[in-house]
């Protein structure tokens, strides 16, 4: 309160100037803060590499009940955002036959988020520019033991994918138990202990 | 001394009564059932998958939960199985003397002393070491005979080494640090391999092990170690007679495990252990003495996880025999099989545990554990006492919450705390001449609360700050308040006291951390300053008059306080994929404020930790890689310091100088196949003599060792 009552003072052309200043320049901070935030929003879309996508895998295998011996590894993209399939195909031809250090053998595909079918898919990997569909694709997962996974940290903060994730310098696993809830997942105690919970 | 003079395989007396096999049963049932927890360093969990899976190790010692290393707020190492491969050491001092913080004292071939943090001497009572959970040092003096640890190099797949007071999780040993050997699990691990060595100077040292996943539910580890030692040389000049005696050691140990985990959420395991082996021991009054050992262990472990985490126990029984024509004094007879009235030491150890993780909370965990140990102790520690011994029982009741709390993004807190209480019962022998009597020390009980609480701040991906602090306690081991001899020939009575005082020691630390991604290096800087209150000594070097003895008698007796400070600097890095390197330098300032150590002059107890303490240590190492090869050196500096000698009980201790010095090491294999290398292997490379441990203790030798290593 003290404060703003200085800029009230109408006998001071000092504190009016300050004031004035001041003004801009919140204003000019909240202007960059915004035009940051959308820069982050269009390149919120951190593509997966090939990296993260054996992260991931590596995953399936603290999922209880054990996944069964194939898992489906579903790759989305936005067939109305130019480059989204080839980013797609470009991710599917990254996910190795077999997930690491486990007997599940892998098979990718992709799907475009207009024709949504999470039927029997164990992973559904997010191409970049998704936001507007992480709810379409979280509703889409529900009940279906789907871990839906984005390279972008804000889809797991808001419960639309159960990881995001990125490898770079060092491994991290945002987790959402309330998307892995509604998605029927359960994992094994101590993955959850290791993973960031958002 | 042969093989032949000394047999490893004589029984132990120490057996449990069945009585207590109930009590320790009782007491895991009954803490299981109350909700009271074990430490988590039970809980079977998968470390390579892990480990593969966040691209660093994984752990469960600093604060009962797996943990990825980079996240763990206090100051830990931790040596991975390719670590000590790639480290080339032989024993497992060998593998711990290169870290920051650690002093290596080798008072002979088969006698290392390991200390974090300063205050090293001859059977160190300051470090907890487990096995997979279980506490594996010798009670009897709260020391670790490293040579007689039932585990094989080869098996390891990490070695934790955390820094500072650690009671409130480790338990009441753990004052200065605790060191976690995890091994291959057979739930989840299959691997096997071996090493055979032999010294130019008539060494022998093999282990061989496997660990396989025998069914989906079933897996099977087993080990086994032999090593035939050579004493440091005896023929340099200026030797003590008694050291001169020590000859060559055998060393034998094998183990098995089976563990089954029939549903995803239940696992259990149970793990048996044998050891016998011949020590060239310095005692705590710096005399040397040859004993033979024999230890074994049994052990079970169930976990079972839940919904909203996992409740586990952990029971095991751990017995320690030492025999000796003399534990005290240099007059060892030629044959030590003839000498048909031995000196001995036997305790048997019960401890049940039993625990409750709580997980269900994204931000914080909660850990409570109980624990009750029992620990039967007979002894006759002097041949000559004419009597048959003495038998105390300890029995102690712990119980300790830890929560885990991520505060924030960046900020995460660690609170535990344990509370301790030991009781004893004494029963035998106490000379006549002593004021004291069984009764006195019946009525003893010790109790105290140890805590640990830890702050890190990491403001990005590469950076943390830390901060801690910590109390730890150490309550008396069996020495220091139950035994008692008496030795006709030097009128020397042998006594307890039972005044005998908790050790505390407080500690503050600082930390900073920062890695580097693009060279896969890490620094590491760390700052501390701990006090230690009442620090107790087992043994006198002179009979002194104690209140409440009314005798002269070599006694234990809390001795003082000392405060030190220091830091630590730590920097590792990899070049590329087949070159490593890494240095560190420790700093430390010992002050003591000892009271009870010397009179008119005359030291009356073999202690002083500013001279026991050197102020400086580097390390420096450099490994690689290439094609078919593998290289490394290892170099260890230690700055002055002085050790305590005593020539005999009852004459006063005197300090010795012991200089500094480099003590340099390497080797070399070359990979026949993916499965068999053939090594080389130096310790001391660059003096055929040196002196670690003073002008008063056999001088460590420059060794060679040539053999195979086996990994599949």
């Amino acid at each position: 309160m003290g404060q703003w009552a200085i800029f009230r003072n109408p006998y001071s052309k000092v504190m009016r100037c300050t004031a004035r200043a001041a003004r801009a320049a919140v204003l000019a901070a909240v202007a960059g803060v915004a035009a940051l935030a959308q820069v982050a929003s269009a390149t919120e879309a951190r593509v997966l590499s090939p990296q993260d996508i054996e992260v991931v895998t590596r995953v399936l295998q603290f999922v209880t009940p054990e996944t069964t011996n194939t898992a489906t590894v579903a790759i989305l993209f936005d067939p109305q955002r130019p480059g989204s399939q080839s980013q797609a195909d470009t991710l599917a031809a990254a996910v190795p036959p077999r997930a690491p250090d486990s007997r599940i053998s892998l098979q990718a595909k992709t799907m475009p988020v207009t024709a949504l079918n999470l039927e029997g898919v164990s992973i559904a990997l997010m191409t970049p520019g998704l936001t507007d569909h992480h709810q379409v694709i979280s509703a889409a997962a529900a009940g279906r033991r789907v871990i839906t996974v984005s390279g972008d940290k804000a889809c797991a903060e808001a419960q639309h994918c159960v990881f995001s994730v990125s490898t770079v310098p060092y491994v991290n696993l945002w987790f959402s138990r309330a998307a892995a809830r509604a998605a029927g997942l359960r994992f094994s105690p101590a993955l959850l202990m290791l993973v960031k919970k958002v | 001394m042969s093989a032949q003079t000394k047999s490893p395989r004589r029984t132990g007396r120490a057996q449990s009564t069945p009585a207590q096999t109930v009590r320790a049963a009782t007491a895991a049932i009954g803490l299981i059932t109350a909700g009271v927890a074990p430490g988590a360093s039970s809980q079977p969990i998968d470390y390579a998958t892990f480990e593969n899976l966040f691209g660093e190790p994984i752990t469960t010692s600093a604060n009962g939960k797996p943990q990825r290393a980079s996240d763990v707020a206090v100051t830990m190492d931790i040596i991975t199985a390719e670590d000590i491969r790639r480290s080339g050491a032989l024993t497992l001092p060998g593998v711990l003397k290169s870290l920051a913080g650690i002093d290596y004292l080798p008072f002979s071939s088969n006698h290392q002393e390991i200390a974090v943090r300063g205050y090293n001497q001859a059977f160190n009572p300051r470090l907890m070491v487990l096995i997979n959970g279980r506490q594996a040092y010798v009670g009897l003096f709260g020391f670790v005979a490293w040579d007689q640890l039932p585990v094989t190099l080869s098996e390891i797949r990490q070695i934790e080494v955390v820094r500072g007071p650690m009671t409130a999780l480790f338990g009441f040993n753990a004052i200065s640090g605790a060191i976690n050997i995890v091994t291959y699990d057979p739930s989840y691990d299959s691997a096997g391999g071996g090493r055979v060595y032999r010294s130019t100077d008539g060494d022998t040292s093999a282990e061989a092990f496997v660990s396989t996943v025998l069914t989906d539910t079933v897996g099977l580890r087993l080990s086994a170690r032999f090593s035939r030692l050579m004493p440091f040389d005896r023929a340099a000049e200026d030797q003590p007679v008694m050291f001169s005696q020590f000859e060559d050691t055998l060393s034998y140990s094998t183990l098995g495990e089976v563990t089954y985990r029939p549903t995803e959420r239940l696992s259990l395991a149970i793990e048996g252990s044998y050891n016998a082996g011949e020590i060239d021991a310095v005692t705590p009054i710096y005399s040397a003495t040859q004993m033979d050992s024999l230890t074994w262990s049994l052990r079970a472990r169930a976990a079972y996880d839940l919904p909203f985490g996992q409740v586990f126990a952990d029971v095991s029984r751990n017995a320690n025999k030492y025999e000796s024509p003399n534990f005290f004094f240099s007059d060892f007879p030629e044959d030590m099989e003839d000498d048909a009235v031995e000196a001995f030491l036997e305790e048997d150890l019960i401890v049940a545990r039993g625990g409750l993780l709580l997980t269900a909370w994204d931000t914080a965990t909660l850990r409570f554990t109980g624990e009750y140990r029992n620990n039967d102790i007979f002894q006759r520690l002097i041949a000559e006492t004419p009597n048959d011994g003495t038998n105390l029982t300890l029995d102690i009741w712990s119980a300790s919450a830890l929560m885990d709390w991520q505060m924030t993004d960046t900020t995460s807190a660690s609170l535990s705390l344990r509370y301790d209480r030991q009781s004893v019962d004494k029963e035998g022998f106490i000379p006549e001449a002593l004021a004291v009597t069984n009764a006195n020390f019946s009525d003893i009980s010790y109790d105290g609360l140890s805590a640990n609480f830890a702050v890190a701040y990491r403001p990005d991906e590469v950076t943390t700050w830390r901060a801690s602090a910590a109390r730890g306690l150490r309550v008396p081991s069996a020495a220091e308040i139950g035994m008692f001899g008496a030795e006709p020939e030097f009128d020397l009575l042998l006594a307890a006291n039972p005044d005998f005082k908790v050790t505390t020691v407080d500690q503050i630390e600082a930390g900073y951390e920062r890695r580097f991604p693009r060279i896969d290096g890490d620094l590491r800087l760390t700052l501390f300053a701990q006090h230690n209150k009442d620090l107790g000594y087992v043994f006198g070097s002179v009979p002194v008059t104690l209140p409440r003895l009314g005798a002269p008698a070599i006694a234990s007796r809390n001795i003082g306080n000392s405060k030190a400070w220091g830091f630590e600097i730590e920097f590792e890095s990899a070049l590329n994929d087949s070159v490593r390197w890494g240095a560190n330098y420790s700093f430390i300032d010992v002050t003591d404020s000892l009271n009870g150590t010397s009179l008119n002059g005359q030291l009356l107890y073999p202690v002083g930790y500013e001279q026991q303490s050197p102020k400086h240590h580097a390390n420096a190492w450099i490994d690689a890689t290439w094609q078919k090869w593998e290289a490394g050196l290892d170099l260890h500096f230690v700055s002055k310091r002085s050790l305590p000698s005593v020539f005999d009980l009852g004459q006063p201790a005197a300090f010795a100088p012991v200089g500094a010095h480099v003590i340099v090491d390497a080797h070399a294999a070359y990979k026949v196949t993916d499965w068999l290398a053939l090594e080389v292997k130096a310790t001391g490379l660059t003096q055929k003599l040196q002196r670690l441990a003073g002008p008063n203790f056999l001088p460590a030798e420059r060794r060679i060792w040539g053999g195979l290593r086996v990994e599949f």
